[in-house]
């Protein structure tokens, strides 16, 4: 079996950003450490089965403290065998080089900020805390620290968005210097404020934004940073290890509030409900698919992947009608939107930002 | 209760104490009300068991307040001379489409009420109908209703009558039947004036078919007058035109609520013929009825087989669902003999049928009736009339479907229906109708003054013009106040071309039409541009021709999608991504896929609108 991936949500935040939908809230020490020891509890409800990757996402992950990121490091390491990558999300602002030394002490390897803008009037808007400065300093701080495999992220199709302030924001983030970036496209969810002041009025149209998007895979391209999935960019040998898992449809098991799990060919959850999950001992799953991993959803995330869908690979794994597909990619491939190189099918820049419905297309 | 009427009608079985009659009326002038109020009257029906207009028993119809297929209906009243009468009341449907059912009705009577309302008078339909009756040497008896209203001007509206149809009508009951005012004056009327019906029970059979529908248990029930002679349980009768024969099994009248056995019809009856006959198809309305072992010299006069004046294809929505559409229109076939189809197949909606109907009201009765009735989804192609085209090689071909048009090398004249219409408006909308009739190819003939206020105008307009939408147009310009009727004048040559549409550069059979050639552009455009509007945006740009022969006419493009919604895997949460991707599916199933061109069922109906 090959090794599992492991995902812990930690879902404290000093203050919510206002295009954010994920899983947060107000950080409380009591509860971070009532937290910390129920992701523990519910690490050693598993078998000892291997994982090579383990990824703290958030929420800030960092507003737990080394020493509590430390101790379920260590449980992981006890109970999946771990080794291989260790990434940790951080904000530029909330983090010192000596947060970034224990981090690094503490076992993490990689480390990924949330940069999203070179621009201080964009960032500013974003609702974010930090500058481009600060960003810059924590950047640094990190590659002090020892750490090599640095991610930052950085947002697409923000408010007052325009072709030369991202271009400044890209000029930055080859100023960093850095091995992997994730860049998204802006969507704005309900139920956030960005969705309530109707923010999207002031954000670039659909044209622009797809403009925007494709001079970023060009420019990061071009600084050798290169495009492997639809929003992630890499240095050869950075991809994200564990990121890579989603869309190869590998295994991996989510701790904590609303994180999802997809193990033995079921998909589930944790609810977003902290208290629901601590008077559970995390105990608290919900099923979400239980029959994942067809090739439907096989074909969704792969196809997510520059490398593509190697159609000559999955005879054997899933029933599908091969020959219709490719036929189906043909006028595709004629449009631009993906290539067909045998047996093979991969996206273009283009074809990314019409995913859903080539994908519907080939499939359905 | 129902006991003693049984006897009283048997009492009262004078030939000279029936009155047969119909009732003309527009839509809406109340003839349904009215109808529903001499059931009243008559004690026909107990208080408890009326429904609001009980005649018109298709839910449609009460939806549309109007009636569509005749009925008859059986009634006895007590007359102020104290002799018991029996009425026959024979509905009429009310609409263009079903003018030869209209005629035939009419035939079966004496007399006929026509029923105007107060503030609006007479419109060209109730024209059409009354002038019908005066033809058929009926007693019309004119009947202002709606006397109730604030907007009532009964003595304006008897004047339009005597001016306009020429019949006195300053004596014409004034009435309210919503109310129940005045409603025994209409029934002496119709004692002291609808003459009783002539004919002689021992004289050879002669039935006139006014209508039929088709009982499960029973077969095809026929709806007759008995002109001449008698028929009863046992007889062996004769379809005069069809030459089908069958053994009578029960003959009788029509209640309000339901059927009633009795032991024969005699001349100057109206009343049902019950034979097992197993198909509708042999019992043409208009035909006659003879006794087999002693027919009649000669049929009624006025026969004439209906046929379909507007085609169009039906497909299922969904391709699985054909034979259910099948069934569908069998079933409505039975009850509906000018109902025609047959199987065709389209490159774009697949496995369907070609649909005859008598008009559009007709087609849109059916279709509705099949999604209501039948619960299916349909695509409608455009309604088609049927061309005469003469070949150049001296053959003659009827085309009821634009994709079957010949080429324009292989014809040799092109001929199309022509319609004479008659439209009544209100005097300040004549600029506006006269715009319209224009634009819709119209020979002007004649107009006059009916008074001060409201004007007739007659046009010979192509069939053609008016299966789209010329109803929806005429009535948003001239506020819904203009009336129109029309009737079937032949063939006249004509300079029609083909229309093509192509999406992505192929052909689409289901959008192809015929048209005038000095229309082509501008329609060519309208549905251009109405394609672009219901055609979502695809991966590729999409675009849109209209062409004559080879010759693009008009153009429009669809332009391609460039970005749908990226939903993040963040955290391994796929659930938003997957369910996008199964609302993109959801969303395919809706679209019928033209080549490579999704296209949704809307853009099929799109199309028929384009005013």
């Amino acid at each position: 079996m090959n090794p599992i991936g492991l995902y812990v949500h930690v879902p404290f935040c000093l203050k919510k950003c206002p295009y954010c939908d994920f899983y947060s809230i107000k950080f409380d020490d009591a509860l971070a450490e009532r937290y910390t020891q129920t992701i523990i509890t519910e690490m050693f409800t598993y078998d000892h089965i291997k994982a090579d990757t383990l990824y703290f996402g958030g929420g800030t992950p960092v507003l737990l403290g080394a020493p509590r990121l430390k101790r379920i490091i260590d449980a992981a390491k006890k109970q999946f065998s771990l080794e291989g990558e260790f990434t940790v999300e951080a904000n530029p602002c909330s983090i010192d080089k000596q947060t970034l030394l224990e981090l690094k002490q503490a076992g993490f390897n990689r480390v990924s900020f949330g940069v999203q803008s070179g621009v201080d009037k964009e960032l500013h808007s974003l609702g974010r805390a930090h500058t481009k400065m600060q960003a810059l300093e924590a950047v640094k701080g990190a590659k002090e620290a020892g750490f090599t495999n640095i991610s930052v992220d950085l947002m697409i199709g923000i408010p007052h968005q325009t072709p030369q302030t991202l271009l400044s924001s890209l000029e930055f983030i080859k100023q960093l210097d850095v091995p992997h970036v994730s860049a998204y496209i802006l969507k704005i969810e309900q139920g956030t404020r960005f969705y309530e002041d109707n923010t999207a009025a002031l954000c670039p149209d659909e044209d622009s934004v797809c403009d925007l998007y494709l001079n970023t895979i060009e420019f990061l391209n071009s600084i050798g940073v290169e495009q492997y999935e639809i929003s992630n960019f890499a240095k050869k040998g950075f991809e994200s290890k564990h990121n890579l898992k989603y869309w190869r449809c590998e295994e991996y098991l989510g701790f904590g509030a609303s994180a999802h799990s997809y193990y033995k060919g079921k998909r589930y959850l944790h609810p977003r409900d902290i208290e629901g999950y601590l008077s559970s001992n995390g105990n608290n799953y919900q099923i979400s698919d239980k029959q994942a991993g067809g090739f439907e959803e096989y074909a969704m995330l792969r196809l997510r992947l520059s490398e593509g869908i190697d159609l000559s690979l999955l005879d054997k794994r899933f029933c599908f009608d091969k020959e219709k597909i490719l036929r189906r990619a043909k006028p595709l491939e004629q449009s631009g939107l993906l290539r067909i190189n045998g047996e093979i099918i991969f996206l273009t820049p283009k074809g990314f930002l019409v995913s859903n419905a080539i994908i519907a297309s080939l499939i359905s | 209760m129902l006991k003693n009427i049984l006897e009283v009608i048997s009492l009262s079985f004078k030939r000279e104490n029936i009155r047969n009659f119909s009732i003309i009326a527009h839509i809406d002038h109340g003839k349904s009300t009215l109808a529903d109020r001499i059931l009243e009257k008559t004690s026909t029906v107990a208080l408890r068991d009326m429904e609001e207009q009980l005649l018109d028993n298709m839910d449609i119809e009460r939806e549309r307040g109007i009636t569509i297929k005749a009925r008859a209906v059986k009634l006895n009243y007590q007359a102020n001379d104290g002799e018991l009468y029996t009425f026959n009341l024979i509905d009429t449907p009310g609409h263009v489409d079903f003018n030869y059912e209209v005629s035939r009705s009419l035939a079966a009577c004496e007399g006929a009420i026509l029923v105007v309302d107060a503030s609006q008078g007479i419109e060209a339909q109730t024209l059409a109908n009354t002038y019908l009756a005066i033809e058929h040497d009926l007693e019309v008896l004119p009947v202002v209703n709606k006397i109730d209203l604030p907007s009532a001007d009964p003595e304006r509206v008897c004047k339009e009558v005597e001016d306009v149809i020429g019949i006195p009508a300053m004596d014409a009951p004034r009435i309210s039947a919503k109310m129940g005012t005045n409603i025994e004056a209409v029934l002496e009327k119709i004692v002291a004036e609808i003459p009783p019906p002539q004919g002689d029970e021992n004289n050879p059979l002669q039935a006139l078919i006014f209508d039929s529908y088709y009982d499960t248990y029973k077969g095809v029930i026929i709806y007759v007058r008995v002109k001449e002679g008698t028929v009863k349980a046992g007889t062996n009768i004769k379809m005069m035109s069809s030459g089908a024969e069958f053994t009578v099994v029960e003959v009788g009248y029509m209640g309000a609520t339901d059927m009633v056995p009795c032991g024969e019809l005699l001349a100057g009856d109206v009343g049902y013929i019950a034979a097992s006959i197993k198909s509708i198809g042999d019992t043409h309305v208009g035909d006659t009825v003879t006794d087999a072992n002693n027919p009649a010299s000669e049929a009624l006069p006025g026969y004439r087989k209906v046929n379909p004046m507007v085609f169009s294809g039906i497909y299922p929505a969904d391709g699985s669902k054909y034979g259910d559409l099948r069934e569908a229109l069998e079933k409505l076939q039975l009850n509906d003999a000018s109902l025609t189809f047959e199987p065709e197949t389209s490159i774009a909606l697949g496995f369907g049928f070609r649909c005859g109907f008598l008009g559009l009201l007709h087609m849109e009765i059916i279709q509705e009736r099949i999604e209501r009735e039948y619960n299916l989804d349909i695509i409608t192609t455009a309604p088609s009339v049927i061309y005469k085209i003469t070949l150049t090689n001296g053959n003659v071909v009827y085309i009821d479907n634009p994709s079957n048009y010949p080429d324009v090398a292989n014809i040799q004249m092109a001929e199309e229906p022509m319609v004479k219409s008659s439209i009544l408006t209100p005097t300040e909308f004549v600029g506006n109708i006269m715009d319209l009739c224009q634009d819709r190819r119209g020979i002007f003939k004649d107009m006059k003054y009916l008074d001060d206020t409201r004007a007739e105008l007659h046009y010979e307009l192509p069939l053609n013009e008016i299966v789209y939408d010329f109803f929806d147009a005429l009535k948003s310009r001239t506020r819904g106040y203009a009336s129109f009727d029309y009737e079937m004048m032949g063939f006249v040559p004509s300079k029609l071309i083909k229309l093509d549409i192509l999406l992505n550069g192929d052909v689409v059979d289901a959008l192809s039409f015929i048209v005038h050639q000095e229309k082509a552009y501008p329609r060519a455009r309208r549905i251009a541009e109405k394609l672009k509007e219901h055609i979502p945006r695809q991966l590729f740009e999409v675009p849109i021709q209209a062409a004559v022969g080879g010759k693009i006419i008009a153009r429009e493009t669809v332009k391609a999608m460039r970005k749908d919604v990226l939903a993040k895997c963040y955290g391994g949460d796929i659930t938003r991504k997957k369910k996008l991707l199964e609302k993109q599916k959801e969303g395919k199933k809706r679209m019928r896929q033209l080549g490579s061109v999704e296209v949704p069922q809307e853009a099929f109906m799109a199309v028929l609108k384009l005013d």
